[in-house]
C-alpha cells in the first residue's frame, strides 16, 4: 500500500493568501511523489497540491507562489505547463521530469526555473531551484526605488487629502452655523481652510504623479524582464560576496548549463568548467575589481576569463568543449550597497574554431613548401617505400575500426591496435625526418594515449582519430602526387622538356599538383 | 569549424533523437572511413545536403525492420512505405535542424530528401572519404554517413 501524504492539504482552488512562508503549489497525481516531496520541503513552505493545472483558479495570478510540476506521471504534463505559463506568467515553476534535457529550450525563456530529473529529487538541485524561485518572487514583488517612493508618496498623500477635505467641510459647516461663535477661532478656522484649499491641488498633483511613477516603474520592470529573457548573451550580476545576483538573462542557464545560477557563488559555478589555476586567477581578478582604488580599464585588460575553453559533460559520455568569453564591469550605485559587477558571457566557439582553422590553413601552406623540400632531400625510393607502408598501416587501422563490436574490451583492443600501427608509421616518418607526417601522427597518438587511460570508452570517442586518419590519408596522397610530378620532371630529357614548355617553371607545376590534391 | 565538431553534431543529433523520441538509447559504434568504395545503404535513407564553407552530404540509413520497431515504440501501427519514409525524413529533419542551430551562418543546409532504394545513386563530394558511424539500437544497425569536402 502506498503511504498517504496526510500532511498535505488537497484543494482545487489556489487563493491568494498572505503568508510569511512561501506558497508552493505542487501539480501531481502521484502520491509517492507527493510523499517524497513533502518530506523534502518539510514545514518550510505552505504547500498546496492539485491534480492538474486546469483546476487552478485564474484569479490566483496575483498570488505569490511558486509551482513544482510533476511531468513524469500525467500524460498531458506539457499541456499543464503551457497552461500555467499562460495563466500565471509571474509564478516561477520547477519541472520534475524523467528527461530534463527536453526542457532545455523552455529553461532559456519564460518562468521555468529548472528541470530536475525525478531521480535527483533529493539532490541539492531542488533546494537550489526553490531558493532561486523564492528570490525571483522576492525580486518581482520588490519594486524599484522610484516605484517605492511613488507608493510611499501615495500612501502618505491619501490621508493628507482626506484631512484636507475634512477640514474644508468642517469650516464650511462652521461658517453656515451662524455668527454666534468665537471670532478668534473662526478666523483660525478660516485661515486653516484657506491653506487646506491651497494644499488640495498640490496633494492631487502629487497623487497623480505617484500613480504615473508606479505605472512607469511597472513598465520598466516588465521591459527589463523582456530584455533579459531575449538576450543572446548571458548577463549576470556579481555581488560583493562574489555570489551571483537574482537578475540574470535567460540564456545564462543554457550557456553555463546550469539550472539555477542565481544566488550561487561565482567560484562554484566556474569550478566544474575551469582548471584550478584559471579559477583562482578569476577569483583574484574579481576581488581586484571590487577594490575602490583599482583602475577598471587597467584591470579589464588582465581578465583571465576573456576567452576560456570549458568542458561540459556530454549526455552521451565524453565531454563537449566550448569557448566562452566573459567580460566584467564594476557598476557604482547611489550608495555603496548598490554597487555590483555586471558580467556578460558569450559563446565564442565558432569564432575561435574559425581562427584556428585559418591558422591551420596558413600552417598548411607553409608546410607544403616544407614538404617539397623534404621530398627533394629524401630519395624517391625511400619515400615511395614509406608511403606504401603508411598506406598499408592506415588501411589496417581503418579496418580495425570498421570491425564490429562496441564492448569495452573490443574498443580497447581497437584502440591499442590502431595505436600500434600508427606508432610504427610515426617512427618511420621520424627516421626519414618527414616532419609533416610526424606532427600529424603525433596529434593522433596523443588522442589515442589519452583515450587508453580512460576506463570507459564509447564509439564516439574515436571520432577525432578517424578525422585525423582521414587527414593523414589526404596528406599522403598529396605527397605521392608531388613525388610523381618530381619523378616525371626528372625523367623528362632536357631537350624535349624545353621544347614542350618554353618557359619551364617546376614550382608552378608542383604548386598545381599540390592544390589539386590538397 | 573542424570536421570533428561537425561530425560530432550529427552523431549527437541522432543519439538524442533515439533517446527522446523512441525513449531508448542508441549506441554509437566506432566511426571509420569508407575507403575505395561508397558506404553501403540500407532500405531507407534520409539525406541532408550541405553547402557553403564546406560542401557535402549527411545520410541516415536504416533497415525497414528497425524503422518498423521504432514506429511501434512510438505507438504507431502504420507500417506503410509512406510512414517509414516520413520517419526517416523526420530523422533527417532533426539532423538538419541541429546542424542549422550549431553551424548558424557558416553553412547553408538544403532541404532533406528520402531515398528508398539500397542502390539509390548518391553523389559524394570529389576527393573526400565518407565517415561512417554505425548506430546500434536494440538488435538493429543503422548508419550515419557524413561526407564533407576538405
Amino acid at each position: 500500500m502506498k503511504p498517504q501524504p496526510q500532511n498535505w492539504t488537497h484543494f482545487a482552488d489556489f487563493k491568494a493568501v498572505r503568508a510569511r512562508r512561501t506558497e508552493v503549489l505542487v501539480v501531481s497525481r502521484d502520491t509517492d511523489f507527493l510523499f517524497e516531496l513533502g518530506s523534502i520541503l518539510q514545514g518550510r513552505f505552505r504547500v498546496r497540491t492539485v491534480d492538474s493545472a486546469r483546476v487552478i483558479a485564474p484569479t490566483s495570478a496575483a498570488a505569490r507562489w511558486l509551482a513544482i510540476i510533476d511531468t513524469a506521471s500525467p500524460a498531458d504534463a506539457r499541456a499543464d505547463v503551457a497552461l500555467m505559463q499562460e495563466q500565471h506568467p509571474l509564478a516561477p515553476m520547477i519541472v520534475v521530469t524523467h528527461s530534463p534535457w527536453q526542457w532545455s529550450a523552455a529553461l532559456a525563456r519564460g518562468n521555468i526555473i529548472a528541470a530536475i530529473a525525478r531521480e535527483e529529487l533529493r539532490s541539492a538541485r531542488l533546494t537550489d531551484a526553490i531558493s532561486t524561485a523564492e528570490r525571483r518572487l522576492a525580486g518581482e514583488h520588490s519594486v524599484p526605488a522610484s516605484a517605492r517612493s511613488a507608493s510611499t508618496l501615495m500612501r502618505s498623500a491619501l490621508p493628507l487629502l482626506g484631512l484636507l477635505l475634512l477640514d474644508i467641510a468642517f469650516a464650511a459647516w462652521w461658517l453656515r452655523s451662524g455668527p454666534g461663535g468665537n471670532p478668534g477661532l473662526r478666523g483660525l478656522l478660516l485661515g486653516a481652510s484657506a491653506v487646506a484649499t491651497l494644499l488640495l491641488p498640490i496633494s492631487l498633483y502629487h497623487l497623480r504623479r505617484a500613480r504615473e511613477l508606479l505605472a512607469a516603474a511597472a513598465a520598466a520592470q516588465c521591459q527589463a524582464a523582456n530584455i533579459l529573457g531575449s538576450m543572446r548573451e548571458g548577463f549576470f550580476l556579481i555581488r560583493r560576496d562574489l555570489r551571483l545576483g537574482a537578475s540574470c538573462s535567460g540564456s545564462l542557464n543554457e550557456l553555463l548549463r546550469l539550472a539555477a545560477p542565481a544566488g550561487r557563488r561565482f567560484e562554484d559555478v566556474l569550478k566544474p568548467l575551469l582548471d584550478a589555476q584559471t579559477l583562482s586567477a578569476a577569483v583574484t581578478f574579481l576581488r581586484l575589481l571590487w577594490k575602490d582604488e583599482a583602475n577598471a580599464q587597467a584591470i579589464a585588460s588582465i581578465n583571465p576569463l576573456s576567452q576560456v575553453e570549458v568542458s561540459f559533460a556530454s549526455a552521451h559520455g565524453g565531454s563537449e568543449q566550448r569557448h566562452l568569453s566573459f567580460a566584467f564591469r564594476r557598476v557604482h550605485g547611489t550608495d555603496p550597497a548598490g554597487d555590483c559587477i555586471v558580467g556578460v558571457v558569450d559563446d565564442v566557439t565558432d569564432r575561435v574554431l574559425l581562427a584556428r582553422e585559418l591558422d591551420r590553413t596558413t600552417a598548411d601552406s607553409d608546410s607544403q613548401a616544407g614538404l617539397l623540400l623534404q621530398q627533394l632531400r629524401i630519395g624517391a625510393v625511400a619515400l615511395q617505400a614509406f608511403l606504401d607502408a603508411a598506406d598499408t598501416a592506415f588501411r589496417k587501422s581503418n579496418a580495425m575500426l570498421t570491425a564490429p563490436g562496441i564492448g569495452q574490451q573490443q574498443l580497447h583492443k581497437k584502440l591499442h591496435g590502431v595505436l600500434r600501427e600508427l606508432q610504427s608509421v610515426k617512427s618511420e616518418a621520424a627516421t626519414l625526418t618527414l616532419a609533416s607526417f610526424t606532427a600529424r601522427l603525433q596529434r593522433i597518438e596523443e588522442t589515442l594515449l589519452a583515450l587508453s587511460a580512460r576506463v570507459s570508452l564509447s564509439g564516439n570517442d574515436f571520432l577525432p582519430v578517424v578525422v585525423g586518419l582521414d587527414e593523414l590519408i589526404s596528406h599522403a596522397a598529396t605527397t605521392r602526387a608531388i613525388q610523381a610530378h618530381i619523378a616525371s620532371l626528372q625523367a623528362t630529357p632536357p631537350e624535349s622538356a624545353s621544347a614542350a614548355r618554353p618557359i619551364h617553371d617546376p614550382s608552378s607545376t608542383i604548386g598545381a599538383a599540390m592544390s589539386e590534391h590538397s | 569549424m573542424s570536421s570533428e565538431t561537425e561530425v560530432g553534431v550529427f552523431v549527437n543529433s541522432v543519439l538524442h533523437y533515439f533517446e527522446s523520441t523512441v525513449q531508448q538509447d542508441a549506441a554509437c559504434g566506432t566511426p571509420h572511413l569508407a575507403l575505395r568504395r561508397h558506404p553501403e545503404l540500407s532500405d531507407y535513407t534520409g539525406i541532408v545536403k550541405i553547402s557553403g564553407q564546406r560542401d557535402g552530404v549527411v545520410l541516415f540509413t536504416a533497415p525497414r525492420s528497425m524503422l518498423c520497431v521504432m514506429l511501434m515504440c512510438m505507438r504507431d501501427t502504420d507500417m506503410s512505405h509512406d510512414n517509414l519514409c516520413e520517419l526517416v525524413g523526420e530523422i533527417a529533419n532533426t539532423l538538419w535542424g541541429n546542424a542549422r542551430r550549431s553551424f548558424r551562418h557558416q553553412v547553408s543546409i538544403s532541404v532533406q530528401s528520402v531515398a528508398h532504394e539500397r542502390d539509390a545513386p548518391m553523389v559524394y563530394p570529389a576527393n573526400s572519404r565518407p565517415i561512417v558511424i554505425p548506430i546500434a539500437w536494440r538488435s538493429y544497425h543503422a548508419r550515419l554517413v557524413v561526407c564533407l569536402d576538405s
